[in-house]
């Protein structure tokens, strides 16, 4: 994909772990400014929201005073008077088959979290947001591919992960989510870690489960590899100073492109990001006007051209 | 399909749920009806292999990607229960995941 981007745009390549804030609470009514700022200012920004705050009941009639960004169109488009298939677009049909009432809940929520948030930074309108899947169920946003996302959404908690330096995966998980001496306790540590969590005191080594499971999960997420690595089969140093992926006996697989990080999330829950970055530098002008691919924008004025009308000779 | 065979994967489904629903059908999807996550994607499959051990380890990729629904994943079952018997001991079908863990 290429753009037009000028070259002042492009920042000076920092380290990936200088980017990674604490995630910023997002509601419908912002700080959409400061996500702005955040990820202008650091390149990757993780965002967490309680699933009531974006629910339907909060869609206002009218603009609200303190809609800091949104803007009139964005504001009508929330309103769920026939739009929301709109704002859904490509999962409104997926939505609307869903029975469970729980799932359909988070379902749109998290949509409408990530369509907003994606709409804030590149300052477009949420309906505009083409949200897109790859094969392996990976999100994307179609036509921006120099932002990649994420999602997760647990219980009450949504969480969204943006980026404009490389990949970006979240997760998230109740803290008190029972794994230890379960099933999944097997079947995702490696035997390091199992080591290393025999070596705890028992009342954290639930905590340090939930925590090793949400790193595993945001990792397969960023590099969009879904279940086809076993979780046993590559794992984190729960304790470490600075978190990286390490082989199954505890030496390390990864190098300094990736940054990992963990936060405990509204008192209950248990948030990690994984961060690839490219190296590249980052670009910080990502706009949709600017970020248009310009051989989709060639390729739709030639078709466009083609299924003209043309006058009778 | 083998109704059987069919209500104790119903079963194992049901264990492995947290949620405490119970699929109406074979047609009950996991995710969308269910409320089946991640992690409880896994204890399934661990409730899978516990419980037919001749099937031996269930590649994760390959059942997440055919156990949409319940009488989906029953007729994997099936056929990879046949395929073991036979002595080939691999399930087919291409890799996928969870509906939303990808996301």
């Amino acid at each position: 994909m290429s753009t037009t981007v000028a070259a002042s745009a492009v920042l000076p390549g920092a380290s990936a772990l200088a980017v990674l804030a604490e995630p910023l609470q997002v509601t419908p009514t912002g700080p959409w400014q400061r996500i702005r700022s955040e990820l202008a200012e650091q390149a990757s920004v993780v965002l967490y929201a309680h699933l009531a705050d974006w629910l339907p009941d909060w869609l206002p009639d009218h603009p609200a005073p303190g809609q800091e960004g949104l803007g009139q169109g964005a504001v009508q488009d929330a309103e769920l008077d026939g739009s929301l298939p709109q704002l859904l677009g490509r999962d409104w049909q997926r939505y609307r088959s869903m029975t469970n009432q729980e799932v359909r809940a988070r379902f749109l929520a998290s949509r409408l979290l990530l369509k907003y948030a994606a709409g804030a930074v590149l300052q477009a309108r949420p309906a505009d947001i083409d949200l897109a899947y790859k094969p392996g169920g990976r999100p994307y946003l179609r036509g921006c591919d120099q932002v990649d996302i994420s999602l997760s959404h647990t219980a009450d908690l949504l969480v969204v992960g943006i980026t404009r330096r490389g990949w970006i995966g979240v997760d998230a998980e109740l803290k008190s989510r029972r794994l230890l001496g379960s099933a999944v306790e097997r079947q995702i540590c490696t035997p390091h870690e199992t080591e290393l969590i025999s070596r705890i005191e028992d009342g954290r080594r639930n905590a340090t489960l939930v925590k090793l499971w949400t790193l595993k999960e945001a990792y397969s997420k960023a590099i969009g590899q879904g279940l086809r690595f076993r979780f046993s089969e590559f794992g984190f140093s729960p304790g470490a100073g600075r978190m990286q992926v390490l082989r199954p006996d505890g030496t390390p697989g990864s190098g300094e492109e990736w940054s990992f990080r963990t936060w405990t999330v509204a008192g209950d829950y248990t948030v990690s990001m994984a961060l690839f970055d490219f190296g590249f530098g980052d670009t910080a002008d990502i706009a949709a006007q600017t970020m248009l691919d310009e051989g989709m924008v060639d390729a739709l004025l030639r078709e466009a051209a083609r299924t003209e009308p043309r006058p009778a000779r | 399909m083998s109704q059987l065979l069919l209500d104790r994967v119903a079963d194992d489904v049901v264990a492995a749920l947290e949620t405490g629903l119970a699929p109406a059908g074979e047609h009950s999807r996991l995710y969308e009806d269910l409320g089946l996550d991640s992690l409880m994607l896994m204890q399934l499959v661990h409730l899978l292999q516990e419980r037919r051990p001749a099937l031996g380890e269930l590649p994760l990729d390959d059942l997440a990607s055919h156990m949409a629904d319940v009488g989906a994943l029953t007729a994997l079952l099936r056929t990879t229960t046949a395929t073991a018997t036979a002595g080939a001991g691999s399930t087919a079908g291409a890799g996928g995941t969870h509906p939303e863990r990808a996301a």
